[in-house]
């Protein structure tokens, strides 16, 4: 081989080596999800479609195996040491010992019993942060339904869900079948999750009093009605506050170095049968 | 001597001043036609408390209404705590209640016009509560379910926020009636003003959804100077209507059907919570008794047209007001919320049907038996 | 004459026992410094976060225990309301009594990670002349400014642009690092909050 070739090679495998390790880290971190807009239930701002930048987010929710590693490297947010400032004392309550979810079999549960400042905390640890309301909707409306009737049976479904839910017996992430169309999985049907603005400013004009629900609607679809449903829960809830049917995910920004479309937004408006319009 | 006496004077005046801001400060309450208005702000907190969820000497299990054994006013402290029973509401349906203590319909309190009642409920429906070991501190209802549990109540976790919304009661709703997250509890003040049979339901967003899974029951408040017949009432009994909107689930249980509750279209509509109970434990009477009956349509959504077959209704009260009197009405019509107490008199020996007499309803489950043993 | 002042001792001590009831938040439970270890439980100093200031240097919020702190959220590159929320800061600690300004520090944390690294915050610290003696302007990581804005309550968003939306908000944390003011908005008169601080560091002091 000519010397000046060989030269060049090494850098350049080098380069090329470097390229694909950032792919991958970027990828092992989240799926990515592209800039878009959504229709939100909140009447904030009248019929405009919330903008959402491109980034990534977990693909199932957090795990109790996953959640025992953070305790292990921070034993500060372990039941027996956690402040009250940070979590009421039902945290982790049905994990059998301090740092220990108990049998194997409940390691790909997602965890539950968390508080926002937990869930806040690993997502740090991990390199990402909470995703924030929006972004948090915006994923879980990127759901794929061919016919407004699918639609339809869909939200009807979910809206058993939140009415019919065995907090008691949680499945194994992945296990509910559902996945939005860039395969991030469980966004309904498994638990409810923390968001970063769990209780926009909005909110307090709301009161989450009897009316709320139809002025939440902006039309009268199903989606919308289980959408708002998600809301009041959600707002109903304090950063200290754990419940069995509440978890979470972690979102990552999109990294600045790697080729980035940030800021080229693809204008990806959400497809729901039902509505050209807004809801 | 005389400038001591001009200044104890002055320091009195001031303690008094003092005394007297400081006091007005904490309270807006006011009177106004013999009716106090202007609780105190309610107070939301975290407790960590293990007891029963029902508290209070004169909360009942329907159809009972337990004697007010006292004259005049009384401040009742009262708890009444929301979680999650799985509860058998016809022969072979089950389904994973929301509901205040446990049964659907909940609780029935019973105070007197002008009462004060302090409140406390805490959201439980992310723990299990048995409603079946009252132990000693707890109520009358608790008492009576521990012996008489017809729903076969077991606990269950549904973690979701819930409220409290007494129409018994007259203050701010965004204050009082306001929603709390699991593990949290609310406490607050409200008094009595009117006499009647009043609805409590859960008032957070979606109210249908809420209440048709099983957030309601009533609070019966007595006039204070009574009903013109009351010394001739010999039996005293509560009814309350409601529906449900129930399809079958996954497994054996059934669930809430949305599309149902949004179209009015009922799977089931019973009276005191269950489509046979009234059937299987039928309200008991003679001949010749006069038989008050406080009824309340606790909806969510429906109509009754309230009827006993044999029999008419002597008086009727609407809304349970001794002044709203009609007289020998054969059935009464309630809209969703709506309620009366009813006095009638039992004609003979026999069987008498409870029903809403919009037939569809009935044969959805709204009937119940009253058995009538002879003349005494 | 005598009378008189017995008459007035009496008074004096039926009064002060109402008067000072009346004041909750002040009320100072001196139990003096126990272990580092052992904040009161609602205490922020149980925040782990490390926040790198305008020199370079690194400070935990229990390194305030045993004096009261004012919080306050800001970000360097905002036209909007920060400029009047900074300023107004400024008037509050220029406005408690001179004997205590110079043992109250005050934390002014940046939302914006990204930009207002140690040295964005040295200029800007240096632009606004507060790069002075007890006060702070720091940075950390995301999720411990995430976490610090709702402990204390700071709603905000961060926009396409990089920009953030958000609530206004300056807070007193007591010597044990509880929160014991909070004064919203960008309006309204100071003097009450100073003469709280005051108060603070007087209780403290016996």
């Amino acid at each position: 081989m000519k010397p000046v070739t060989f030269k060049l090679l090494l850098p350049t495998l080098l380069l090329f080596c470097l390229q694909f390790a950032s792919t991958v880290m970027a990828q092992s971190a989240g799926i990515e999800l592209p800039a878009g807009s959504f229709h939100s239930v909140l009447p904030e701002v009248v019929g405009e479609p919330h903008r959402v930048d491109i980034f990534l987010l977990d693909e199932t929710a957090v795990t109790n195996s996953q959640f025992r590693q953070f305790l292990m490297e921070n034993p500060r947010w372990s039941p027996s040491e956690i402040p009250a400032l940070y979590a009421g004392n039902r945290y982790l309550q049905h994990w059998s010992n301090d740092g220990n979810y108990g049998d194997e079999s409940l390691a790909d549960l997602p965890v539950t019993r968390v508080s926002w400042y937990s869930a806040n905390a690993y997502c740090g640890w991990k390199g990402g942060r909470l995703p924030t309301l929006n972004e948090w909707e915006y994923a879980a409306q990127l759901m794929h339904f061919n016919t407004a009737q699918e639609e339809n049976l869909f939200s009807s479904e979910l809206i058993g869900w939140y009415s019919a839910v065995d907090a008691k017996h949680t499945k194994p992430v992945g296990s509910t079948g559902i996945e939005n169309r860039y395969g991030v999985k469980d966004m309904f049907g498994l638990v409810m999750e923390w968001v970063e603005d769990f209780k926009p400013p909005v909110a307090t004009d709301l009161s989450l009093d009897c009316g709320t629900v139809g002025r939440m609607q902006g039309t009268s679809s199903m989606y919308g009605y289980a959408m708002s449903v998600r809301y009041i829960t959600r707002m109903s809830f304090k950063a200290t506050s754990t419940t069995g049917m509440l978890g979470f995910r972690c979102a990552y920004d999109y990294p600045e170095n790697a080729e980035s479309t940030k800021g080229k937004s693809s204008a990806l408006m959400i497809n729901h049968p039902n509505n050209q319009s807004t809801y | 001597m005389k400038s001591l006496y001009q200044l104890s004077t002055l320091v009195m005046t001031l303690l008094v001043l003092l005394g007297v801001s400081r006091a007005s400060a904490q309270s807006q309450e006011y009177t106004m036609d013999n009716m106090t208005f202007g609780m105190p702000e309610a107070e939301v907190f975290t407790e960590d408390y293990h007891g029963p969820p029902v508290v209070g000497d004169y909360f009942t299990m329907l159809p009972n209404l337990a004697p007010l054994d006292y004259e005049g006013n009384k401040h009742h402290e009262v708890r009444l705590d929301a979680m999650i029973q799985e509860i058998e509401v016809a022969n072979g349906v089950r389904y994973r209640a929301w509901t205040f203590g446990g049964t659907v319909p909940g609780p029935t309190l019973h105070v007197r016009e002008g009462d004060r009642i302090t409140f406390t409920m805490k959201n439980r429906s992310d723990e299990e509560v048995v409603i079946t070991e009252p132990g000693s501190e707890a109520s009358p209802y608790m008492q009576q379910i521990a012996g008489n549990n017809f729903m076969d109540a077991k606990p269950g976790i549904m973690p979701m926020p819930h409220s409290m919304d007494f129409h018994a009661g007259t203050v701010a709703k965004d204050d009082k009636w306001r929603t709390i997250a699991p593990g949290e509890t609310i406490k607050f003040d409200w008094i009595a003003n009117y006499p009647g049979t009043y609805i409590y339901h859960c008032g957070t967003p979606s109210v249908l959804m809420h209440t048709s899974m099983g957030q309601h029951g009533v609070v019966v408040v007595s006039p204070k100077d009574g009903y013109p017949t009351d010394y001739e009432v010999d039996r005293e009994y509560v009814v309350v209507q409601s529906e449900y909107y129930l399809k079958k689930g996954t497994g054996d249980l059934y669930q809430y059907d949305f599309e149902a509750a949004q179209s009015k279209n009922p799977s089931h509509v019973v009276f005191n919570g269950h489509q046979t109970i009234l059937h299987d434990q039928p309200l008991e009477a003679n001949a010749g008794e006069r038989v008050r009956i406080h009824f309340s349509n606790n909806g969510p959504s429906g109509t009754s047209s309230f009827h006993v077959i044999g029999a008419i209704f002597d008086r009727v009260w609407l809304e349970g007001h001794p002044q709203n009197e009609m007289r020998g009405m054969q059935t009464v019509l309630l809209g969703a919320s709506g309620s009366a107490t009813m006095d009638l008199i039992v004609p003979e020996e026999g069987k008498y049907i409870l029903i809403d007499h919009e037939f569809a309803d009935a044969e959805k489950g709204a009937t119940g038996t009253l058995k009538a043993g002879p003349r005494k | 004459m005598q009378n008189l002042k017995l008459l007035f001792l009496l008074a004096g001590m039926l009064l002060l026992p109402l008067l000072a009831s009346s004041q909750q938040t002040m009320t100072m439970n001196n139990a003096g410094l126990e272990t580092a270890k052992t904040y009161h439980a609602e205490s922020l100093h149980h925040m782990n976060a490390e926040w790198a200031n305008q020199n370079g240097e690194t400070i935990q919020l229990a390194d305030y225990l045993g004096q009261p702190l004012v919080l306050v959220m800001f970000y360097g590159r905002c036209t909007g309301t920060c400029p009047v929320l900074i300023q107004r800061t400024w008037k509050l600690y220029s406005g408690i009594d001179v004997d205590i300004r110079d043992r109250v520090q005050v934390l002014a944390v940046s939302f914006d990670y990204k930009n207002d690294t140690p040295q964005a915050l040295k200029e800007y610290a240096e632009n606004e002349q507060l790069d002075i003696p007890g006060w702070n302007f720091v940075t950390a990581q995301q999720s411990d400014i995430r976490e610090l804005a709702m402990l204390l309550g700071v709603q905000y968003r961060e926009r396409s642009d990089g920009h953030f939306e958000h609530s206004n908000l300056i807070t007193v944390l007591d010597a044990q690092g509880k929160i014991v003011l909070r004064s919203e908005g960008i309006k309204g008169g100071l003097s009450d909050t100073a003469t709280a601080i005051e108060e603070l560091f007087k209780s403290d002091l016996q």
